[in-house]
């Protein structure tokens, strides 16, 4: 039996014909490594047993075959696949998982038997744990679907996910994947096949068994936090749909959009307005809004009545619970989580303007979050109840908690005032108008604004964040009678699902253009740095490619290119040179007099930077601004010692690194009147990065050159056509949230902005000459109200300055020149 | 119908060729990134590459197609290269190859030559690549409309 077990797995793993037994003369030094990792750790047989999951295996080992643990060792330090085949073992996820003992060279399956299960170490059990067998059975004659949900709660978007999984299941194989478990499990095992809950899908996806994983034709994500399942999506190169609910403007960190775009082959709205609010973001990654995108409402809008008789009941039930007789009041319903976003505050606020107005008016909240402990919300709002009186019987509003009251809310209510100010398609809107209820909702505020909802008299759009509209407007409504007409129904074979398929299915076949093979930029999107990654970086770039998006250049043809199809007036002034090393010597003639501006708010990388780069010792002047004493006796020193002698400038941390720069240029500033300027900084923004320290040093010698050599760059910007000498980055880097400033400050301009930069000094580092600077000044004028730090990561004046300086360039014409330098490390 | 065409300098005029010949066929022509006469195709593979085989060519673009297509299938692939040094041996038993050879193309340049002698990877196909020994009328008239003159072979 032994011998039949170990002749399956060691066929597979090629060893057989060289180990016809596991316990042959050729492996005696193996059986001598088990006798002395048995002899050292008695306990182990236990530990392997618990591993073994093979059932002929596990019937010699419950059987008590001599030898039978001895195969178990055995056939695990086989490895992949055979390891995880066997047994809850995987060498590579463990060694994955615990790069302490990668990192020490010993043995995985050793290392677990001996120490790791003791220490409570994590094996593919708990992984399977979470692979759960669904409902339904897998029927190879059918497609088979992966629906990615990022939790299973009871709210929006994965009761949405588990309304697809149902509407699939009557055609498809499905397997539902979540992130994290919640109360919708039942309803999940119950139309799936398959069910995995897994925090870490890319790792763990390796170590499914069903055999229906290995079939997934395609998949929906639904909601643009399950972006962690688009690793293994792209890794396994299975198409895949991204249904999405949420607004850009909460959607943080920017990269679960930007990924969400660049890799999906197609991208599904809730609604126009929530597309709406992607524009920018999409564009920053030239994403084809018209070609790629679509629109499906999550559920259309299906009108309802409610006789009377329900609805008295449903009023005589909470009128018990609440102490407040409703009979014959209008009631106005709210619903969802307590939180600024659903506007809660605004709904008290109007129940308050509307104890004026109407006294037989009454405001009913149902939702969860209340908790005074919670400072960002509620701790405010539960003063604000206390106030204004919530839940006292002679008032106008009461709160319940979220449960087993909401059908008798949504029955007994006239009308719901959605106060939301940022909330895709509210799932209790669509039960309130099936309910009868009419809706009153802020215009901009949620996707009920779209045409595909207008039409009725049920649902009512106010100004935004206008609850002086919103109150008149639910005053006028009349009350819900039984007797109400009910507007056109929605047809009835409506099917969120077979819709996402099968836009998803028109996309994939409209595809006439591919990109296949691996692009000058190697960096890592998706994947990592490692050359074991290095295959699914190109999987991920060939997708970007393929699909006309970009996240990094494909090579500097490309960027030529790109400048040179554009017709606007900034990159019809931008151009790329190679970068080249020039000896002194060779310059001595051609070398302008430049000066030098260091902003060091921090100061750990000066010294070394001044060795690094021959530059420093050619400036005219060297400018260091920084803002104490003593870092200002510090740079003193650190410079003296490289036989320098700095002026240094005491200023206030504000504007990072770019305000101090250009307050040296105000009326009388410390700059003077020299032409040309070279700006860099030892701000942490940039060395904090992941892979900061390998960019900064990037940035440097691209425009500073090493220990003996001056960078060509210091010629381009000798040049007196020239404004602007920058690296040229590998990455594709858009207006990103700075986007919103550009109506404001592109008056000023000669011409419109550019949909998409192409090319700025990413890292604000760089060779100026003087008018553009001035430019730059101009265009913000010198009275300007700069934001004081902190200040956000993105999306502020000073964000914008660093995009601007081209602009700024071309505005005086002059050139700007991004050098590039392709085998120097960026990542 | 699948052009594969490794080097650009080749291509002006097989893909009307190609339509002329087979009007029914759509042209997915398989190119290096940058060739002029790539756009003219119906689907446009982008070859980044520097270097490849056939058999990384054809591979790949069956690879970038599975989804387009749907399992319709490459119905005839065109290889405007003599540059061939192998072709997967596991093609579809119903794929036809034909191989076009230009002017210049002498039999001691061609790689195809070399991989034939090579060995039993390309015998599995070798019987339908028909037009490598120029016997088919069809390659012969293929020659002749659209090289300059009989080339070596």
């Amino acid at each position: 039996m032994l011998d039949a077990i170990w002749r399956k797995y060691a066929t597979l793993a090629g060893v057989f014909e060289a180990r016809p037994q596991f316990h042959s003369p050729a492996a005696r030094s193996r059986a001598k490594a088990y006798a002395t990792l048995k002899g050292q750790s008695p306990a182990m047989g236990a530990v392997l047993e618990d591993l073994v999951i093979d059932p002929d295996l596990v019937a010699a080992l419950r059987a008590g075959i001599p030898g039978a643990q001895h195969l178990a060792y055995e056939l695990i330090c086989l490895g992949a696949p055979v390891d995880a085949m066997v047994s809850h073992f995987s060498r590579q996820h463990y060694l994955t998982l615990y790069p302490d003992i990668a990192s020490a060279n010993m043995n995985a399956l050793d290392h677990y038997l001996r120490f790791g299960a003791s220490e409570g170490r994590k094996t593919l059990a708990e992984i399977r744990r979470n692979q759960m067998a669904g409902t339904q059975p897998f029927r190879p004659e059918w497609p088979t679907v992966l629906i990615c949900v990022h939790e299973m709660s009871r709210t929006g978007a994965p009761v949405v996910g588990r309304d697809l999984m149902r509407e699939a299941a009557r055609d498809h194989n499905v397997i539902v994947a979540a992130l994290r478990g919640g109360d919708l499990l039942d309803s999940f095992l119950e139309g799936a096949c398959m069910v995995v809950i897994s925090p870490n899908p890319m790792e763990d996806f390796k170590f499914t068994q069903h055999e229906a994983f290995s079939q997934i034709e395609f998949a929906i994500l639904n909601s643009v936090e399950c972006v962690p399942f688009i690793r293994p999506l792209v890794a396994r190169e299975i198409p895949f749909a991204s249904y999405i609910h949420e607004y850009a403007d909460y959607t943080f960190p920017v990269w679960k959009s930007t990924f969400t775009g660049l890799f999906s082959d197609i991208v599904v709205f809730s609604s126009e307005h929530v597309r709406d609010s992607w524009q920018g973001r999409l564009t920053d990654i030239d994403f084809d809004m018209a070609r790629d995108t679509s629109i499906i409402a999550q559920r259309p809008a299906m009108f309802g009545t409610l006789p009377d008789q329900e609805r008295d009941a449903a009023r005589a039930h909470l009128s018990g619970l609440l102490g407040r007789d409703l009979t014959g009041t209008r009631i106005i319903c709210g619903a969802g989580h307590l939180q600024w976003r659903k506007g809660s505050d605004i709904f008290l606020m109007v129940s308050r303007m509307a104890r004026r107005r109407s006294e037989d008016t009454v405001f009913l909240w149902i939702g969860a979050g209340q908790n005074f402990e919670d400072m960002g919300f509620g701790t405010w709002f539960d003063y604000h109840l206390r106030q204004i009186g919530a839940n006292d019987p002679q008032g106008n509003l009461f709160l319940l908690p979220a449960g087993d009251e909401y059908q008798a809310v949504m029955q007994a209510s006239d009308a719901m005032f959605v106060s939301s100010r940022l909330d895709p398609l509210p799932n209790v809107v669509f039960d309130a108008l099936a309910q009868g209820c009419r809706v009153v909702y802020f215009e901009g505020g949620t996707g009920f604004s779209d045409a595909a909802y207008q039409g009725t008299d049920r649902l009512i759009g106010v100004d935004y964040a206008d609850p002086e509209a919103a109150l008149l407007a639910l005053l006028a409504l009349p009350p819900k009678t039984g007797q109400d007409a009910v507007p056109a129904a929605a047809p009835a074979d409506f099917n969120v699902f077979l819709q996402l398929r099968t836009a998803l299915r028109e996309r994939l076949a409209q595809q006439d253009h591919f990109v296949i093979g691996a692009s000058t930029f190697d960096l890592p999107i998706l994947f990592g740095t490692s050359d074991e990654d290095r295959p699914l970086r190109q999987r991920a770039r060939e997708k970007i490619q393929t699909y006309g998006r970009r996240m990094l250049w494909r090579d500097i043809a490309e960027v030529e290119r790109s400048l040179r199809q554009s017709d606007n007036w900034v990159h019809r002034g931008m151009r790329v040179a190679a970068h080249a090393d020039i000896s002194p010597q060779e310059m001595q003639a051609d070398l302008p007099a430049f000066s030098l501006h260091v902003h060091a708010f921090y100061t750990d990388e000066l010294a070394e930077d001044l060795r690094n780069h021959q530059t420093y010792h050619l400036a005219r002047r060297i400018v260091v601004t920084t803002d104490t004493e003593e870092k200002r006796s510090e740079i003193a020193a650190l410079m003296a010692a490289e036989g320098l002698t700095p002026e240094i400038v005491l200023v206030p941390n504000r504007g990072r690194d770019i305000l101090p720069f250009l307050d040296l240029f105000a009326p009388g500033g410390v700059a003077g009147q020299d032409e040309i300027w070279c700006h860099v900084h030892q701000k942490k923004s940039l060395a904090s990065a992941t892979g900061g320290d390998v960019w900064r040093k990037f940035l440097l010698r691209v425009l500073l050159g090493d220990a003996t050599s001056l960078p060509s760059a210091l010629r381009e910007i000798a040049d007196p056509r020239v404004g602007l000498v920058a690296p040229l980055d590998p990455h594709y880097v858009g207006w990103s949230a700075a986007r919103k400033m550009l109506p404001h400050f592109a008056k000023a301009m000669p011409g419109p902005l550019p949909a998409h930069p192409l090319l700025f000094p990413i890292g604000n580092m760089f060779w100026v000459r003087r008018p553009v600077i001035d430019a730059m000044r101009a265009l913000f004028g010198p009275a300007y109200l700069w934001p004081n730090e902190p200040i956000p990561n993105d999306g502020t004046e000073f964000h914008l300055i660093e995009r601007l300086w081209p602009a700024m360039a071309a505005q005086c014409g002059l050139d700007a020149v991004f050098v590039h330098k392709t085998d120097e490390r960026r990542v | 119908m699948l052009l594969l065409t490794p080097q650009a300098g080749a291509n002006s005029e097989l893909p009307a060729l190609c339509r002329q010949r087979w009007p029914d066929l759509p042209l997915v022509m398989m190119g290096r990134a940058g060739d002029p006469h790539l756009p003219s195709a119906d689907i446009v593979i982008e070859w980044l590459h520097p270097q490849g085989t056939a058999a990384g060519w054809f591979t790949g673009a069956a690879h970038a197609l599975r989804f387009r297509l749907r399992g319709a299938g490459l119905p005839l692939v065109m290889i405007n290269s003599p540059h061939v040094e192998a072709l997967p041996a596991d093609l579809p038993d119903d794929l036809e190859i034909r191989l076009t050879l230009g002017a210049g193309d002498s039999i001691a340049a061609l790689s195809l030559g070399r991989a034939l002698a090579a060995g039993a990877l390309l015998q599995g196909f070798a019987a339908r690549l028909r037009d490598c020994d120029l016997t088919d009328p069809d390659f012969a008239l293929l020659l002749t409309e659209f090289f300059q003159g009989p080339s070596e072979c």
